[in-house]
């Protein structure tokens, strides 16, 4: 026998509590205080305990240097617990939002490009009164990798985050390739114009039906066209840039290697990449990363490397960027997550080219432990890093420029307008550009 | 005088002011006392999520910064101002109308072969039932390496049929969605063994008597087994609709995390598209109001399809 009465009774105090619940203090909200930037310490902080929570995603390496640096801050900390966990890459900005939002983030995490707007909105804790108690000079570190951490690339913003190490996407290029197509390498002090990198490709490829007796002259990597000036006037502006007439020329040299057969096409790529495929002498000029060094080496290549390649007026252009570490206002270890920080913005500098070909990214650290002494790669590396140009800023959130589209249909799709494309991309792209300004602006500190 | 109703075995009461037992009363403290925990879940899980979610839908609430009243304004722009959800819901639309007759023909298909008595059926069910079972990140990548246009196995077996320029499929506007669909139907098995079994519990006498009269297989199939498995068709097509509501698992694997559309947005489902306003683009109120927007479409539907049961589905106890 039911009581009607009661059950009503019952479920409107479930009801009640749960309103009441629901109208507790937002969580992930977080007020601005006068400063955010925590408690200032002074000098080098004192050791810590407790446990210290480093969220990264997967590093490729089994998170090498990561376990390096957790077995030196724990000696230099006895009592302090580094709980490093992994987040897959794809997974990772959702995770971190929404651990910001429930007012539960790490203590110390990667600060990725995909959530750069959490630092606009203050959950980042601002590391320069730190650095300077630290005795940290921000000047020391390479400027693209520090932007990483910056707002809008702008120290007079806050530097929210530090990286470990300089990485760079650079071109490598194979000298036997070139030496048997009698082809002068290409040069590792200016970047090469597209048209060049047109000719170079054509002249050292060896296209053919089968993609496992080809040769391809160079590669043709999407992202590469995010090197592009595609926006202007302080990153306000796509039209125009994006659909210059320099910018449609890139786009059509590109589709024709790959449509020409001296570039792999994406399908390939999909199965075998550029490094595997370069390993193994089949690519004479492509991109890579330093971390792959190991594997060319391996494999007997003799390869020299150079800067990417770029649009007719534009500056030399390298890709740098770091993982940068930050730490958060709402961390529950506030005084670890700031140690741990301290010790990536200078022990794990010395740490770091100890356990990976990387240098660190505080060129003082790379100078003062001798970096690329007796190794001419590493020496090459660090050259061609140094042409790297202060990197430009745009909000996220402009979905519609999408290099990968444009080539998909110059390549797969067998359009040849690609003026129409991206006049047509450009339009879209500044309504979502505007759009994203506006957003990115109305978050606030 | 207060007339005393006799109590009904059902429970009900037939008034007002009827004095219980002690051991009415404790009975049913034990049954709320049970029934707690679910009316917690569904209060704490169910109820306050849907109505959050109803008063975010009229804010501007995103992922990093709290939302303020808006009312009808998200709603607004969804219709007047967002190409993207028409789009999205014309490619969700098209996928419902695409692929659940033919997955629903290819296991009913496939139940029909497993049906017959034959040796080593037992072992032909459980093969084809195992991709039902898989990891649909790891089924996904596997069709993306078979249908990759250029090294991809099923395109080397097409050129060496003579076919010089087969589909690039995940990479082509035009083949995308229908690649999607050839992955969905490697896993029809799980629909298959619903219809098996829906087969397996028609009366054989029903066939007898049939073939007594000297009806044909095909006359069979249509007066026999097509009524009396109506009500499992029923309830697949059901499942099979709102299940292609909710796709998403393998378009973010095909289409990449930052919640892209595809090959020229072929594959942006409503629910990718969703998920890229809520979780990349931080615009949850925005998002809210979206899935509130799929729940009505969904209903609908749903409601459409029981319309169709009154003249279509037939109960043997009818």
């Amino acid at each position: 026998m039911v009581d009607v009465l009661a059950a009503r009774r019952c479920v409107a105090g479930l009801l009640v509590l749960a309103l009441l619940a629901g109208c507790g203090s937002r969580p992930g909200t977080v007020t601005p205080g006068p400063s955010s930037s925590g408690p200032v310490a002074s000098g080098t902080p004192a050791p810590v305990t407790g446990t210290i929570t480093v969220w990264t995603i997967a590093q490729g390496d089994e998170e090498v240097p990561l376990k390096a640096y957790e077995k030196a801050f724990e000696a230099a900390n006895p009592g302090a617990d580094v709980e490093i966990v992994v987040v897959p890459e794809e997974g990772y900005p959702p995770r971190m939002t929404t651990a910001l939002q429930a007012g539960n983030p790490p203590d110390v995490a990667l600060l990725e490009p995909d959530i750069a707007a959490t630092m606009k909105a203050g959950r980042w804790v601002d590391l320069r009164p730190h650095l300077a108690a630290w005795g940290v000079d921000p000047a020391d570190f390479n400027p693209g990798g520090l932007a990483r951490g910056m707002i809008e690339n702008d120290p007079s913003k806050g530097i929210y985050a530090i990286g470990d190490f300089l990485a760079g996407n650079v071109l490598v290029y194979n000298r036997e390739l070139y030496a048997d197509a009698g082809q002068e390498l290409p040069p590792s002090d200016r970047s090469l114009t597209y048209q060049e990198y047109d000719a170079t490709c054509r002249a050292v490829g060896r296209p053919d039906a089968d993609p496992a007796r080809a040769v391809y002259g160079c590669t043709v990597p999407d992202f590469g066209f995010l090197f592009s000036p595609v926006f202007g006037e302080g990153g306000r502006k796509a039209v125009g840039y994006m659909n210059s007439p320099a910018v449609v020329e890139a786009f059509e040299i590109g589709a024709a290697l790959i449509n020409d057969g001296y570039a792999p096409g994406s399908g390939l790529l999909d199965t075998i990449g550029e490094s595997d495929l370069f390993a193994e002498g089949q690519i004479a000029l492509t991109w890579t990363d330093f971390t792959e060094v190991e594997k060319y080496q391996e494999n007997g290549i003799d390869f020299g490397m150079a800067p990417f390649y770029v649009i007719e007026g534009q500056p030399d252009y390298v890709d740098v960027f770091t993982a940068a570490w930050g730490t958060f206002r709402q961390a529950k270890n506030p005084a670890g997550g700031l140690a741990f920080i301290h010790f990536i913005a200078t022990e794990a500098q010395r740490i770091r080219p100890t356990v990976t070909p990387d240098p660190p990214l505080s060129a003082r650290v790379a100078t003062e432990a001798g970096y690329g002494k007796d190794d001419p790669i590493k020496q090459q590396y660090l050259e061609v890093l140094g042409l790297a140009p202060p990197p430009s800023f745009i909000p996220p959130g402009v979905d519609a420029w999408d290099p990968a589209e444009v080539m998909r249909l110059l390549t797969i799709e067998g359009r040849t307008d690609a003026q129409a494309i991206l006049d047509q991309m450009a339009a879209k792209s500044q309504v979502e550009l505007d759009e994203a300004w506006r957003r990115w602006e109305s978050l606030g500190t | 005088m207060a007339v005393r109703l006799p109590e009904l075995r059902l429970g009900r009461r037939r008034g007002p002011g009827i004095p219980r037992s002690g051991e009415a009363r404790r009975e049913e403290r034990a049954a709320y006392l049970f029934l707690l925990p679910w009316l917690a879940g569904l209060v704490f899980f169910l109820a306050v999520p849907l109505a959050w979610s109803v008063w975010i839908s009229l804010t501007d609430e995103r992922l990093l910064k709290a939302g303020e009243f808006i009312g009808t304004a998200n709603y607004e722009r969804i219709f007047t101002a967002d190409p993207s959800f028409s789009h999205s819901l014309g490619v969700t639309i098209r996928w419902i109308v695409f692929t659940t007759p033919l997955f629903m023909a290819a296991g009913l298909g496939l139940a029909l072969l497993l049906n017959q008595r034959l040796p080593g059926m037992n072992i032909f069910r459980t093969l084809l039932y195992i991709p039902a079972v898989l990891s649909g990140v790891a089924v996904t990548i596997l069709w993306a390496v078979l249908l990759n246009g250029e090294v991809g196995a099923v395109n080397t077996i097409l050129r060496d049929l003579g076919i010089s320029d087969p589909p690039q499929w995940f990479q082509e506007e035009a083949w995308a969605l229908p690649a999607v669909a050839i992955m969905g139907l490697w896993g029809v098995g799980g629909g298959a063994v619903i219809f098996l079994a829906g087969l397996q519990n028609i009366p054989p006498h029903l066939y007898e008597a049939a073939q007594l009269d000297g009806a044909g297989p095909v006359a069979r199939f249509r007066h026999i087994t097509l009524p009396m498995l109506s009500p499992t068709l029923f309830f697949l097509l059901i499942s099979a609709v709102i299940d292609a509501l909710l796709i998403i698992g393998p378009l973010i694997v095909l289409a990449g995390r930052a919640g892209g559309g595809g090959p020229g947005d072929s594959l942006l489902f409503y629910m990718l598209y969703l998920y890229r306003m809520g979780f990349v683009r931080g615009e949850l109120g925005y998002a809210a109001a979206l899935a509130w927007i799929l729940t009505i479409v969904g209903v609908v539907l749903v409601y459409l399809t029981f319309r169709l049961e009154r003249r279509f589905v037939f109960y043997e106890t009818e």
